[in-house]
């Protein structure tokens, strides 16, 4: 079992803490590979302009892992951009609040603060790619324009344990997670470009949870519970595009829902439509499948379930202004 | 006639002696021209990681004179400008690239305070640009280039390389519309600002290194060809609300076969002709229904649809939205 606890602001301390706990040394670098013995990947640090602190994690550890963060005076916040499908059980706590996640795609955005204390016990073995972005009341203040005080943030963290399901990570931010992961390190403008990926990330969290709160009965108002079961029908609709998915009465059956509650909710939580939420991961995963230059068209036409290719070039070039030919190319 | 001399300053001295010359207040950062001189206003921005910025939106009704004395040389300007008529403006950066009555329609380039700068704005003209301020200083604690990207840093900051100059590509417009379009009452808008704003400089900077890096990058195209191209560009987005010259006519213009003139424009600006004028006429479109000057119905008029239907389902294919629900 790792066990980090976090007491301070610095990444890099992290990795020391990190690499002492895998028993392997540390030499004060911004990443450590994980050993072949205790899983594999790599964990990553980012300092950006001496005023962001970043860790980027995509690695698999063979142990549980679990990060502590106790309450303290000096504020503090950490922005989690999440991708792990949970084999086993995690547990994260808030305060005096839990939240068990059992064999599930945890998916999600979300902003913790210590404010209250954290603690976090991931499985062994599974596969973890996450990046944390830590900030003070100054930079929220600098950057952001928003104080401590601001009514949406101090909402927002009040909910604990029911803010994680508030803000998936969709298809744009995951665009955005994986600019950030595949910069080339011999760019020589890596990094602004990592800056302004980060920053895109920050930006679009907080302008969605004000977009979200400014709905009136809007998403803080669905119940925790109804959250999950809208996470549900993300990830049964998305699971394989090969197959046309359930309709939305079948959805609605499924997570007990009237359809128009479900299409209402789906849409303000997701920012899309049911289906048009589904056709745009559809073409990404189509782009994804293309760039890999496994595939050709027709190939990637029937991988997304296109019986007709030219309807798939059709809606491929709606959504990215190019043809899937073009993306061949490059 | 309204002249303006000035010494490289950063852009809120800037703006502070502009106003005086022009015998206008500052009011939050921003200037509203003289009736004497035409409407519009030029505002700046000072961002929270030090870059400062320059819009304006403006339509002269004279002639107006920019003049930038030489001086030592800490700070640089990024200047990206959308100009929509011809024989608009033209620039004299020392005696560098762009020779004297060379028109420059629309485009993004970047100058150091060691060349002089003679900038004239012509009577008539509706101009918007975006223009980033930044030093010696600032590039070495805050691009990272220092130590990545030393190479380009050389290159940005020897006396001799006056401009580099980057053609303003769809892409770099739709982040200036962004920009344009930002409401102050947007929630994070301080960062939603200065995103787009390094967006732009990114943009910029890895355009300039991959022609530092590859010479034929460019797009193995001459630089005389650039230019016609850069005229063409000015011709088909002049009034959007008439159709292009038929492509034999621009041909003739850029004194280059149909062929070669397709396959130009296409690598220089990523989309074919029409389909160019097309996507303009779209953002045109949505700009005006944004600042909601207009109706739907009217808009569609303006860029010269005369049936509305045909107009939304353009509007529709482009932005996925109906015009309406702007």
């Amino acid at each position: 079992m790792i066990v980090l606890s976090i007491n301070h602001t610095d990444y890099k301390l992290l990795l020391r803490d990190m690499s002492a706990a895998l028993n392997m040394p540390y030499n004060g670098a911004d990443f450590i590979t994980i050993p072949s013995s205790r899983g594999n990947g790599t964990v990553k640090v980012l300092q950006l302009f001496n005023e962001l602190s970043v860790l980027l994690v995509d690695a698999v550890f063979n142990q549980a892992l679990i990060y502590k963060r106790p309450q303290s005076e000096t504020r503090y916040y950490v922005l989690h951009f999440e991708d792990v499908y949970i084999s086993g059980t995690a547990k994260s706590t808030i305060d005096d609040e839990q939240l068990q996640k059992t064999n599930t795609r945890h998916f999600q955005v979300r902003l913790t603060s210590n404010i209250f204390s954290f603690i976090e016990e991931l499985p062994p073995g599974i596969h973890i790619k996450s990046i944390k972005i830590l900030f003070d009341e100054k930079w929220l203040k600098k950057y952001l324009g928003l104080s401590a005080n601001t009514s949406v943030l101090q909402k927002y963290l009040s909910l604990k344990t029911e803010s994680y399901d508030i803000e998936p990570l969709d298809a744009e931010y995951l665009r955005l997670m994986e600019e950030i992961f595949s910069v080339p390190p011999d760019d020589p403008l890596q990094n602004i470009y990592l800056q302004n990926r980060i920053a895109l990330l920050v930006e679009r969290f907080f302008t969605r949870i004000h977009e979200k709160a400014d709905l009136v009965g809007g998403i803080f108002k669905l119940t925790e519970d109804e959250m999950q079961r809208l996470i549900k029908v993300e990830q049964s609709l998305i699971k394989d595009f090969s197959e046309a998915p359930p309709t939305i009465e079948e959805f609605s059956k499924m997570v007990s829902m009237s359809s128009t509650k479900l299409k209402r909710s789906f849409k303000e939580m997701y920012g899309n439509s049911i289906y048009s939420y589904y056709q745009k991961l559809r073409m990404q995963r189509a782009r994804e499948l293309l760039l890999t230059g496994n595939y050709n068209i027709r190939q990637t036409a029937e991988a997304v379930g296109y019986i007709n290719t030219a309807n798939f070039i059709t809606a491929f070039k709606k959504q990215y202004q190019i043809l899937p030919g073009q993306v061949l190319q490059q | 006639m309204f002249q303006f001399t000035y010494d490289y300053c950063d852009h809120t001295e800037y703006l502070h002696l502009l106003a005086a010359a022009m015998g206008v207040p500052v009011i939050h950062k921003t200037i509203w021209l003289p009736a004497g001189i035409g409407t519009g206003y030029i505002k700046v921005e000072e961002l929270a990681n030090g870059l400062q910025v320059l819009f304006n939106e403006c339509t002269v009704n004279t002639q107006v004179l920019f003049h930038r004395n030489q001086s030592d040389g800490n700070g640089y300007t990024l200047r990206f400008d959308e100009v929509r008529n011809l024989e608009a403006l033209s620039v004299k950066i020392g005696d560098m690239m762009l020779e004297d009555n060379t028109a420059i329609y629309s485009g993004a380039f970047l100058s150091n305070s060691f060349s002089e700068l003679e900038y004239i704005v012509n009577a008539g003209i509706e101009s918007r640009s975006i223009n980033i301020y930044f030093t010696n200083d600032w590039l070495d604690h805050y691009s990272g280039l220092k130590t990545a990207g030393s190479f380009l840093k050389e290159a940005l900051t020897s006396p001799g390389s006056a401009i580099h100059f980057e053609v303003l590509t769809l892409e770099y417009r739709e982040l200036m519309e962004e920009i344009f379009e930002l409401k102050p009452a947007h929630p994070v808008y301080q960062a939603f600002l200065q995103n787009r704003v390094m967006l732009l400089l990114e943009k910029f900077l890895r355009g300039l290194y991959l022609k530092l890096v590859d010479p034929s990058y460019g797009y193995g195209i001459t630089d005389g060809e650039l230019k016609r191209m850069i005229q063409i560009e000015a011709i088909l987005v002049k009034d959007l609300g008439v159709a292009p010259p038929p492509v034999s006519e621009l041909a003739r213009i850029a004194m280059m076969s149909e062929t070669k003139l397709k396959y130009t424009f296409k690598r220089i600006y990523q989309y074919g002709l029409y389909e160019y004028y097309q996507k303009n006429r779209m953002m045109k479109a949505r700009q005006l229904l944004v600042q909601k000057r207009s109706a739907v119905k009217e808009v569609g008029m303006q860029l010269g649809f005369k049936n509305l239907s045909n107009f939304t389902i353009a509007f529709k294919k482009e932005f996925n939205i109906l015009p309406s629900q702007l």
